[in-house]
């Protein structure tokens, strides 16, 4: 987490100043980006939601209290900024066919691209593996990909994504739980031992 | 497959995206928004439509809606 700045700026900031917000954008975007982007996974609307984060925060400075942390306070738009973008790109793949299985191809075909993993049969090529799995993945409601994405992926302490998400420790464990369950489900619809 | 080898299996899907910072100076696209007029969502105006009806329809809950006001 950055430095907090000094609590004359957050002050200026909360009052509308905007070379005040134009230097917390500054020490702040690349943190920001960085999250945002660890939840979207694509640096365009990893762009697109770092701009809309900053626009709430400007819009919602009025509510921002300069004795709590600037930070923490951006990381929870940027996270719900990040969930809007999860939803905005899943309804774009409603119109999309949905995926059948994969046929499995015999081990003889298999790719050479990367190591087999310990779970896996070995019979799907490593990159019709990957691909099916990003495909499961994406089809996990937005609020649980979220929060299988920060846990699995990027292994952050459930705490951490509670404070992110604003949402008891309890609902993330219920989520994580939920999502790895329907994840589960899915892998082994699309033909992946699981 | 236990949970360790599902969080293998998604990390070898999900490489860390690159690049680690945003592509151009992304300042001016948010001072531009911070200077549009406030644009009115669909929801705002079904709401704004639904409590026009209704006061016409019931003009005496105009107590109520000032009330949630």
């Amino acid at each position: 987490m950055q430095d907090e700045p000094d609590g004359e700026l957050l002050r200026r900031f909360a009052h509308g100043d905007r070379d005040a917000f134009e230097a917390l954008f500054r020490q702040f975007e690349r943190e920001v980006y960085r999250w945002i982007l660890r939840i979207v996974r694509e640096p365009g609307v990893a762009e697109d939601a770092l701009v809309e984060a900053f626009w709430r925060a400007y819009r919602g400075r009025a509510r921002f209290d300069p004795s709590r942390s600037f930070g923490a306070w951006m990381r929870r738009i940027a996270t719900n900024c990040a969930l809007d973008q999860l939803k905005a790109t899943q309804r774009r793949r409603w119109v999309s066919l949905p995926r059948e299985p994969v046929g499995r191809v015999p081990p003889s075909q298999d790719s050479t691209r990367g190591e087999p993993g310990p779970a896996m049969p070995g019979r799907l090529t490593t990159f019709e593996l990957a691909d099916n799995i990003r495909h499961a993945f994406a089809k996990l409601p937005p609020k649980l990909r979220i929060v299988a994405t920060l846990a699995l992926i990027e292994e952050l302490p459930h705490a951490e994504i509670a404070d992110a998400l604003g949402v008891p420790l309890g609902t993330v464990k219920s989520r994580l739980f939920r999502a790895t369950r329907e994840l589960r489900a899915e892998l082994t619809r699309l033909g992946i031992q699981t | 497959m236990t949970d360790d080898q599902l969080k293998e299996v998604l990390h070898r899907a999900f490489a860390r995206p690159e690049p680690d910072d945003p592509g151009g100076d992304l300042w001016t696209q948010v001072a531009a928004r911070c200077d549009e007029a406030p644009r009115w969502s669909y929801v705002d105006l079904g709401l704004f439509a639904g409590a026009c009806a209704a006061l016409a329809l019931f003009p005496d809950w105009i107590w109520l809606l000032a009330y949630h006001l």
